[in-house]
């Protein structure tokens, strides 16, 4: 995985930059694409079980799968009204964890599973490089300066 | 005193509903986490740990990740888990490593848990380390930046928008 800095500012550059046409990517719900960004990496839980004895990275892994990440959306949209959309938001979220865990090294993800066994992943960087980091805070901070004019512009 | 306790008809059939869904979601998730727990080694691209330990393929191309333990003139040695065993491997690498680093293994199974690495991808302990600081910040932000938009409503179990 990219590290989480890298995954809720990815989501959040997507929601503003959204929000800049459609206003329903205000920045609440723009929390809620970012809530979304890190729903796969409950898998990280694994880390804090094999410290204390217990592997069980094998059996939770479909959370870090599509249809698992999507089946945890499902239930955290139970606890909001408006199911529609925060299955929507959650769900771009969870896209843009994908498109960048699709950029690492590895043996690759199942993305098609129960389906299809195949396994992906393109290996242009590692999970400790600084750089995809580096390059999500500048796309922050300059889409943080595009929004805030666009802002002005508008009164 | 019992009138209390009653849950109006409408939240009810909501708070059922939601049961309801919430208990089937779980129910699908568990299906699959036991499906991909019991069918994933058969479909590796190379064996793994299972694999190696039930038919041991010599002389195939084998994936293994562990922990390095010690290294040596012509390699390093390394530990990985499977249900409560540690399996202890020696791999035969240039690569600059060090005890504590974790290592992803592509090679030949020789005799006795060796492996002669033909692709190794490390990750530096104290890469990973800071690696879980940086997430945990993140978290941390996310937390913030969330409860800032949003709270929580105990009775009814929902997240509702703050007013601004």
């Amino acid at each position: 995985m990219p590290d989480w800095i890298t995954h809720i500012a990815v989501a959040w550059i997507i929601g503003t930059l959204l929000g800049l046409r459609y206003k329903q990517f205000n920045q609440s719900n723009t929390a809620i694409i970012m809530v979304g960004a890190l729903i796969p990496d409950i898998i990280k839980i694994s880390i804090i079980t094999n410290y204390l004895g217990y592997n069980i990275y094998n059996y939770i892994t479909p959370i870090h799968l599509p249809i698992g990440s999507i089946i945890i959306v499902g239930m955290i949209t139970l606890l909001f009204k408006e199911k529609k959309w925060i299955f929507l938001f959650l769900l771009i979220g969870i896209t843009t964890h994908y498109l960048l865990d699709l950029l690492l090294e590895g043996e690759g993800m199942t993305l098609f599973y129960p389906f299809y066994w195949g396994q992906w992943q393109l290996g242009l960087t590692t999970s400790q490089d600084y750089t995809s980091t580096i390059i999500a805070l500048s796309a922050v901070i300059l889409v943080y300066m595009i929004s805030r004019y666009q802002n002005r512009i508008r009164g | 005193m019992i009138k209390d306790l009653e849950i109006p008809d409408k939240i009810s059939n909501i708070i059922r509903n939601r049961i309801v869904l919430f208990l089937l979601l779980t129910l699908i998730l568990t299906s699959l986490c036991i499906y991909y727990a019991d069918n994933f080694m058969y479909h590796q691209k190379y064996p793994s740990i299972e694999i190696i330990l039930n038919d041991y393929p010599e002389g195939e191309i084998v994936s293994v990740t562990g922990t390095v333990t010690q290294t040596i003139p012509d390699g390093f040695i390394m530990n990985t888990n499977y249900q409560d065993k540690t399996i202890t491997f020696k791999v035969n690498s240039n690569e600059t490593i060090f005890p504590g680093d974790q290592a992803s293994v592509l090679g030949i199974l020789e005799s006795n848990y060796q492996i002669s690495s033909q692709q190794i991808i490390i990750t530096k302990k104290w890469d990973y380390i800071n690696l879980l600081i940086r997430s945990f910040l993140a978290f941390l932000i996310l937390l913030l930046f969330f409860n800032h938009y949003w709270k929580f409503n105990p009775d009814k179990w929902i997240f509702s928008r703050r007013k601004k």
